[in-house]
């Protein structure tokens, strides 16, 4: 009695896993994912499956496989896609999501509600909004890359480190989300070179869960992502400081941000409602300067063309972010928390276009470089 | 109380990490969504104050113990009542210990389901916490002080882990503080005094914790505290990661706060701290499931102590598995247990507090001698 009760409980213990095994030959991976909405409003999923063969040296050559289904919700989609596998599509170890801009301005949160459910999907998708239909760009398989499914999220990596494009996923916007009073950017990607590349085109502004359609243009985010608190391994920004010189060349500057600190203050006001501050001291080298002879006498004014350049770029896009509505800094959230008494009267989703944001900007140059 | 368990001593540290693994149990998990559910972004300042009246209870829990010097619960309770309302008590304290344990076992195996392994049977999962459980009670206090006392690391490792939550969090979250109504805020303590209860199950292991009852007492208010700010801990990161709206969405938040956080070592971090929470579940569900065997003991019967162990076991089996079948279910037992907690939690330990000043034993020893 007592050795087969002791056998029966060591049988409970080793089997017990068996149940949930997932072997990893039985499951194709999708990488990237494409969603889009045709002009009729039906909803089309494209998958990229790659596929390594086998070879005696190295890994071997990558061969990449293209589904597109349709359905009424992304998981039809996916039983779709499955009907034509040998073995089960599992999007678990998906990478990026992209959403073509149809579908972007509808809603997206209904398209990636699955990913927050289910607890087996991996929340570090990449999203990114695609210019036109987003399949086209994942089909984009240049023949130079070494690894034709990891080429959109190269370009998307790449961006955060020069400082382009803020770090995102899943799990990152799912408070902005929900929360009132905060919106988000998500990279947009445009296809280009008459289908034979992919490139990065900016950020492009959402509110609630759709996309305003506005976006922050590529030569302005730089400023932006400084503004957001992020900065990635470099971050350059070029600025027209100079007006009519010739060559055109001698009216522009590149600096290259070394250190950064952003404070974002709001606060009630009587004549715009809310009054926001936004106070970002960069510490730069002067990186490129066509004009030569940079002598320290100039530095001042150089310094004070600079400031009055960076400020217009931020009012610039401070100006888009209002006319899109997307309250990306989260000021309604900061007014919410500080002054709750003032938020309930305020209408958001009016107030935000009225409301004022000042940029403050403030340029400490550090190094001209190693030739004068 | 068996004769054999009267040699039994525990230390006043197991006797620490005995309560704080029997109070550490489901809830850790869910508390700031249940908390913020009910008081907003104010959830914090209500768990500090239901941690301060569940400090007030500990020292009550002490007292009684004290008046009743070697006592456990059972006894104590048939000495304040008599015996008769004092049986009907003691009963009234194994159907609690066995719903608490219930409730445990079904939270355990829903979210293992969900989380971890959903295509493994449900009730092998009861089967094995079962088995582990009634392993740590089955050597009675001794062993169960000594698994309790060797698990307590494991609050260390996932207090480390969670601190990944603040990879994504923004502090004005917090904010605005002030904003939920009174009753709110009398639900907010209430949720966090229930989810502090087991200072209940101090009554069971008091009598064989050595040292004097102020060291004990502080020993306790020590273990409390550690707890409550285990738990302020755990509800700051979930609010500051997930912000005010989603947090009322995600029913796990700190779990949920771990799924993208991305070590070197372990590529999903919740599905580990899922794995070391087991243990946690296991102490607590192995503490009232001893509370439960205890309570049967006692009822007037003449029977051998593992049948105790295997009836109470199985009832908490049965029960779990039905509870299991569907979310209806498992509604009727957490209605059940909401109703009834309050009576053994707080009505009852507070008669006990006020009617042990007027039936104490330990003064009446001293005047005999």
């Amino acid at each position: 009695m007592k050795k087969l009760s002791i056998i029966l409980l060591s049988c409970t213990l080793i089997l017990s896993g068996c149940w949930d095994t997932r072997e990893f030959k039985e499951v194709k991976l999708g990488i990237t994912a494409a969603y889009d909405m045709t002009e009729d409003g039906v909803y089309t999923n494209t998958i990229l499956i790659p596929n390594v063969q086998n070879s005696a040296q190295g890994p071997g050559q990558e061969s990449t496989q293209f589904l597109t289904a349709i359905g009424n919700t992304p998981t039809e989609a996916r039983t779709n896609i499955d009907r034509r596998l040998s073995s089960t599509y599992s999007p678990a170890q998906l990478d990026v999501l992209l959403f073509g801009s149809n579908l972007a301005k509808q809603d997206i949160y209904p398209y990636v509600d699955a990913y927050y459910r289910d607890p087996r999907m991996h929340l570090d998708v990449v999203p990114a909004v695609v210019k036109g239909s987003a399949e086209q760009a994942l089909k984009v398989v240049p023949k130079s890359e070494m690894r034709p499914s990891e080429y959109i999220e190269g370009i998307v990596d790449s961006e955060v480190e020069t400082t382009n494009s803020l770090e995102t996923s899943l799990q990152a916007i799912g408070s902005e989300l929900y929360e009132e009073g905060e919106d988000f950017v998500l990279p947009l990607l445009q296809v280009g070179d008459s289908g034979k590349t992919v490139s990065f085109e900016g950020l492009a502004l959402f509110h609630d869960s759709s996309y305003t359609g506005k976006d922050i243009s590529f030569d302005h985010t730089t400023l932006f992502v400084l503004m957001k608190k992020q900065k990635g391994k470099v971050a350059r920004i070029t600025a027209k400081i100079f007006d009519g010189k010739k060559p055109e060349p001698d009216n522009y500057t590149t600096i290259n941000i070394e250190d950064f600190s952003s404070k974002i203050k709001s606060k009630p006001d009587k004549q715009n409602k809310v009054r926001t501050d936004i106070t970002l001291d960069l510490t730069v080298m002067i990186q490129e300067y066509p004009q030569d002879h940079l002598a320290l006498a100039d530095l001042p004014e150089v310094k004070k063309k600079l400031e009055q350049a960076l400020t217009d770029q931020a009012n610039e896009t401070l100006r888009t972010i209002q006319d899109a509505n997307s309250d990306v800094f989260g000021i309604g959230r900061n007014i919410n928390g500080h002054y709750p008494s003032y938020w309930k009267k305020l209408d958001w989703e009016k107030d935000f276009k009225e409301i004022k944001i000042v940029p403050h900007i403030t340029v400490n140059i550090r190094s001209r470089g190693i030739f004068r | 109380m068996a004769k054999s368990d009267t040699q039994q001593k525990i230390t006043l540290s197991q006797l620490a990490y005995i309560f704080i693994q029997s109070q550490i149990g489901v809830d850790i998990l869910n508390l700031s969504t249940v908390l913020h559910r009910e008081v907003g972004a104010d959830g914090w300042i209500t768990l500090l104050i239901g941690g301060v009246i569940s400090i007030f209870f500990v020292l009550m829990i002490v007292h009684i113990s004290r008046c009743f010097p070697g006592e456990g619960l059972f006894d104590i309770l048939k000495s304040i009542f008599g015996r008769k309302l004092g049986s009907v008590a003691g009963f009234g304290y194994y159907v609690y210990f066995l719903v608490v344990a219930i409730y445990l076992l079904t939270s355990f195996g829903e979210l293992i389901n969900e989380w971890l392994l959903p295509e493994t049977p449900i009730l092998v999962l009861y089967v094995l916490m079962l088995i582990c459980a009634l392993y740590t009670i089955s050597g009675g206090v001794t062993l169960i002080a000594k698994v309790f006392t060797f698990f307590a690391v494991i609050l260390f490792l996932i207090s480390v882990l969670f601190l990944f939550g603040f990879v994504d969090a923004k502090f004005i979250y917090m904010l605005p503080i002030g904003q939920a109504s009174f009753s709110g805020y009398i639900e907010g303590i209430r949720v966090t005094l229930y989810s502090l209860s087991s200072y209940v199950l101090l009554l069971l292991f008091l009598p064989y914790a050595q040292g004097s009852y102020k060291k004990k007492a502080r020993t306790l208010v020590g273990a409390n505290l550690i707890v409550i700010f285990f738990y302020l801990y755990t509800v700051i990161v979930s609010f500051a990661h997930f912000g005010s709206d989603q947090i009322d969405h995600v029913s796990q938040p700190v779990l949920y706060m771990l799924r993208t956080a991305d070590s070197v070592i372990i590529t999903r971090i919740d599905i580990f701290v899922l794995s070391l929470w087991t243990v946690f579940a296991m102490t607590a569900f192995a503490a009232y499931l001893y509370g439960a065997e205890r309570a049967f003991a006692k009822i007037p019967m003449p029977k051998k102590k593992m049948l105790n162990v295997y009836t109470t076991s199985i009832i908490v089996l049965a029960v779990s598995y039905w509870s299991g079948l569907n979310e209806e279910n498992f509604r009727v037992v957490i209605d059940f247990q909401d109703k009834i907690t309050e009576y053994f939690t707080v009505l009852i330990p507070v008669l006990l507090f006020l009617l042990s000043f007027l039936r104490r034993k330990d003064k009446q020893k001293e005047a005999a001698q």
